[in-house]
């Protein structure tokens, strides 16, 4: 009998797998080799600085555009065929409604374009709009509008929900509801990608970071490992009088930042460092300890070393 | 695509400019030229001239109303709708269907005001003449969608005028064919502008079939639309 060839273990029923994704416009690599494979349930924030490759990244893999190299699998499928089994939810950057639809009308729309949708209705009160349902696009605020798409990506009723900068036009109430309604959708155990340069937002409610930069992914893994590629933690203390040097020495210190009487110091391992530094100077004090933010991670790895 | 097709004709009547526009202007045209020629019922002469009219106001309609493709593809709306499991000739037949919905108020406000004017029709007549240019005007939606499908929405709104002039004057809409050179008159029988108001006005005026006109406006359609709908499945990346 013949053996069936092995499914490697990591796409074996992923709900996105990108395998050297590339794509570029004229000079511009955009995207240049990403492989990425996300399972069913995952809840992913794709991070960059703007240009870093990630609405060319979500355009491909939502079939919106064709990459010059490498395949898109979302749940074993092409995008279209995906799309065309309502198994995806997209709220697009670059995806406007026309003006002069309503709200109601641009997700009832949608709904009857697909074989399987929620009553419309039902998106739209979960993307907290029902009660501008009867207004028209035109007339309302950029954040209005966001959750209008929301509720559009929302009444495919998907397995995959993508969002490219969902919160970029809301206020800070706005966003608060979104990420709400956001949460609601993932506890049903489906899987979400959404693409932010904000950093918090990834941090809130992302499982897992995937961050690129120049078209490439640098960094993927839970908030708490990627945040910890940036090295460490950092030690502040007040110290008169010492000598920088003598506190680089320590061990577990990489970096000594002086800002007058008060030193930073980053630390590879701030346990030995803070060790040593209370025994071979027991005068410091106001000492804190600090894990980086994911915004150093962040800064630290989306700055090319060049510039 | 009904449910689309309901919602698109509210869009536009919720912006009724358009339609007054479209209904306004070959009417007015129409008032002008009557005045100006004071043409006749005997000699078929008004006829003709309101055929003309009709055809002009039903070209306009047809054409800038697939110019509105322009619009919503810079919106990033066509992006929107490539999320559902519409194909892209779904998009295009819809938008096609408004066109030609767009097209009959100003067709029948032309025959409206030509019977005002002194046009006499059997009423089975008037419908016929209403039947047959509304489907001539087929190759016009097919044409307003690829010009919709090509232009920018910068360019769009001077693509639109630019296509529905060249049609007119080359068609012969606004200057009778019969006093052009034989050039001109070959270019005007390639052209479905010239055999619109031509196969329109055989109801009226007998003469039978015109297969030659048949033919023209056939291969228009089949040609406008079948660019639209590759051009438009090209268009996936973002403008």
């Amino acid at each position: 009998m013949n053996e069936p060839p092995p499914i490697p273990a990591a796409h074996h029923g992923a709900a996105v797998a990108l395998s050297g994704l590339r794509r570029s416009y004229g000079p511009v690599r955009a995207v240049d080799g990403v492989d990425l494979t996300i399972a069913p349930g995952e809840v992913v924030a794709l991070l960059g600085p703007n240009g870093a490759g990630k609405s060319t990244t979500v355009d491909l893999l939502l079939g919106l555009s064709r990459p010059d190299a490498g395949e898109v699998r979302l749940f074993g499928r092409s995008p279209r065929e995906a799309v065309q089994d309502g198994l995806v939810g997209a709220m697009l950057q670059a995806g406007g409604f026309p003006e002069e639809m309503t709200a109601g009308e641009a997700v009832r729309l949608v709904a009857a374009l697909q074989r399987r949708a929620l009553p419309p209705v039902e998106a739209l009160r979960k993307a907290g709009v029902a009660d501008i349902a009867g207004q028209r696009l035109g007339r309302m605020s950029g954040g209005q509008r966001q959750r209008v798409r929301f509720a559009a990506a929302l009444v495919t009723d998907p397995d995959l929900l993508v969002l490219d900068e969902p919160t970029v036009a809301m206020d800070v109430r706005g966003r608060r509801e979104f990420w709400a309604a956001m949460r609601d959708f993932a506890r049903t155990g489906r899987t979400v990608l959404f693409a932010t340069h904000y950093l918090a937002e990834a941090e809130e409610f992302a499982d897992r970071v995937v961050l690129m930069r120049s078209g490439r992914v640098v960094a993927d893994g839970s908030v708490a490992a990627v945040r910890s590629l940036a090295a460490g933690r950092v030690v502040a203390l007040t110290l008169p009088g010492a000598d920088p040097r003598a506190l680089a020495a320590l061990p577990g210190v990489a970096d000594v930042r002086v800002d007058g009487e008060r030193f930073r110091l980053t630390c590879t391992d701030s346990d030995a460092a803070l060790r040593a530094l209370l025994r071979d100077h027991p005068a410091a004090h106001d000492i804190e300890v600090a894990a980086h933010g994911l915004e150093d991670a962040f800064v630290a790895l989306t700055t090319t070393k060049e510039d | 695509m009904p449910t689309m097709l309901l919602i698109e004709v509210r869009r536009l009547l919720r912006e009724p400019q358009f339609l007054v526009f479209t209904i306004g202007f070959p009417v007015a045209f129409f008032l002008i030229f009557v005045g100006i020629y004071a043409p006749s019922q005997e000699d078929g002469s008004l006829v003709a001239l309101m055929l003309s009219m009709a055809a002009f106001g039903a070209i306009t309609a047809s054409v800038s109303t697939g110019g509105l493709v322009a619009t919503e593809r810079s919106l990033g709306w066509n992006r929107q709708l490539r999320l559902t499991p519409l194909p892209a000739w779904g998009y295009l037949a819809v938008k096609a269907a408004v066109a030609m919905l767009v097209a009959l108020p100003a067709l029948a406000m032309v025959l409206v005001v030509g019977a005002i004017m002194g046009v006499d029709l059997p009423v089975l007549t008037w419908l016929q003449v209403l039947a047959v240019a509304w489907v001539g005007v087929l190759p016009f939606a097919a044409i307003g969608l690829l010009v919709g499908t090509l232009a920018t929405q910068e360019s769009a709104q001077g693509a639109t005028m630019i296509t529905m002039l060249l049609f007119s004057l080359l068609g012969g809409i606004f200057i009778p064919v019969a006093i052009l050179p034989p050039a001109m008159v070959t270019i005007a029988r390639a052209l479905p502008s010239y055999w619109l108001a031509d196969v329109a006005a055989r109801p009226a005026v007998g003469g039978g079939v015109p297969w030659e006109g048949v033919a023209v406006l056939a291969a228009w359609f089949v040609a406008a639309g079948g660019l639209a709908v590759w051009r438009y499945r090209r268009d996936a990346v973002r403008v």
